[in-house]
């Protein structure tokens, strides 16, 4: 299979004189239509089916100028409710870790420990783990699980097919 | 055993796609459209017998799996679901090349009885490259719920491949399919499916290009088919002599193989 084999091949294509792209969805069409024929043919739909309501959401979901509001709408109720839903349970746990603060300072204090100890220990670590946890662990508490059920309900699918325009057009899938 | 890997050299490109050669099982991929039940029926035959790995250099998954029937073993591919095989995409590459140069001994592509029509699509372009196919109609249970009824002697007429409906969640009809694959694997029926007829524009090119083909490469027919060679020059192609001068290094160096053992 030598390049000059090759492009023997190649010049006597380009002498038919073919527009590819034109060829090619030609063989396209071509295929589909064969593909409507056969399924037409073999196909005995008794009834067309009613949209159900579950369809009649996907089409909304995924209509052209009301799928971007919609998803932007749920998306941000997400993480309205994540954020300000955080709130709560943050101000608990951090309340309730520098509680223990506290009370470890404390023992610290009765077991005469040199102050460079505590600072390192308590103010250091402990307190850094109690922010970040206190701060943290509730968003992803309440965003993940959201975010699972959104998922599980095919609603991120939608949001897929819904962006999937915008991610060609940036190159994202060649 | 009829089919089981002819040659040597079809083993050694299947290695190259991370199937063993070494097993000399019969090979059965498995194609589709994406949310057809593929990785559903996949499970339903191998069970817990099965690897996921990438395809080799390439960031898409492969699920391989093996089961046994009549005491034969085969290995199972799911390919990657695909809309068609117009190598636009990764997935499309992979699952077209597989097909091509992996020859499995059956393809199964397995289509949404509910839309029967987008998954023909995808049928036809499977029987471009492989005469045995077997068209796997999974979903019944939703065509049955939507009041879509086939009529499969028609559609196996119209194709002319075996039809096995099939629900795979309940694992329905998998032992059917079993049956089906291991007919084709030992020859006990011959396939001769459907081919698009394009439209005379195009079949008169490419009758001008399959000539020259075989003119220039005297040996690719034993490969590869010819005529779907010359629809994906014509569809300006040019990669594919890459991908063939791959398949064609890998026989080279099976040559030099069998010539040591000597
Ligand atoms: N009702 C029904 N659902 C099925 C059947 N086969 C698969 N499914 C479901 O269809 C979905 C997609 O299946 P999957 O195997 O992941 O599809 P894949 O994308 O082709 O691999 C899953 O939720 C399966 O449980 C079937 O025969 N009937
Ligand atoms: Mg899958």
């Amino acid at each position: 299979m030598s390049r000059q084999q090759q492009s023997t091949i190649f010049s006597k294509i380009d002498n038919l004189d073919i527009n590819h792209e034109q060829i090619r969805d030609e063989m396209v069409k071509d295929i589909y239509d064969t593909a409507e024929e056969i399924a037409e043919r073999n196909i005995a739909s008794s009834e067309v089916e009613k949209e159900s309501w579950g369809e009649k959401f996907d089409t909304l979901l995924t209509s052209k100028c009301l799928g971007f509001p919609m998803m932007l709408l749920m998306l941000g109720i997400v993480f309205w409710v994540t954020i300000v839903g955080a709130n709560y349970p943050s101000a608990m746990l951090a309340k309730f870790l520098f509680w223990i603060e506290g009370h470890l300072s404390n023992l610290f204090v009765a077991l005469q420990a040199p102050e460079w100890l505590h600072g390192m220990l308590i103010k250091g670590v402990y307190r850094t783990l109690a922010w970040v946890i206190s701060v943290m662990l509730p968003p992803m508490a309440i965003f993940f699980p959201i975010f699972t059920l959104l998922e599980d309900l095919g609603l991120l699918p939608r949001v897929a097919f819904n962006l999937d325009n915008f991610f060609k057009k940036a190159g994202g899938q060649w | 055993m009829g089919l089981t890997a002819q040659s040597s050299g079809v083993n050694l490109l299947r290695e190259s796609f991370n199937i063993d050669g070494d097993k000399n099982n019969p090979v059965v991929a498995l194609a589709g459209n994406p949310n057809t039940g593929k990785s559903t029926v996949f499970n339903g035959l191998t069970g817990l017998k099965q690897h996921t790995g990438n395809w080799p250099g390439k960031t898409v998954t492969q699920a391989k799996g093996y089961y046994t029937y009549l005491s034969q073993e085969y290995t199972v591919v799911d390919l990657p679901g695909t809309y068609s095989l117009l190598a636009s995409s990764i997935e499309e590459q992979i699952a077209r090349d597989f097909i091509c140069f992996a020859q499995p001994e059956v393809t199964v592509v397995i289509a949404d009885a509910t839309n029967l029509e987008r998954n023909l699509n995808l049928l036809l372009q499977v029987t471009e490259l492989s005469e045995r196919v077997v068209l796997c109609l999974n979903l019944m249970d939703e065509a049955e719920r939507k009041n879509i009824k086939i009529d499969l002697n028609g559609l196996a007429t119209d194709l002319q491949v075996p039809i096995v409906p099939t629900i795979a969640r309940d694992e329905k009809g998998l032992s059917d399919l079993k049956k089906v694959i291991d007919k084709i694997v030992n020859q006990e029926v011959q396939l001769d499916p459907i081919k698009i007829k394009y439209s005379s524009k195009i079949e008169e090119k490419v009758e001008k290009i399959v000539p020259e083909l075989n003119k220039q490469f005297p040996n690719l027919r034993k490969n590869i088919n010819i005529r779907w060679l010359a629809l994906r020059l014509l569809e300006g192609d040019r990669t594919i002599f890459e991908t063939l001068e791959e398949c064609y290094d890998v026989n080279l160096k099976n040559k030099k193989v069998v010539e040591r053992r000597q």
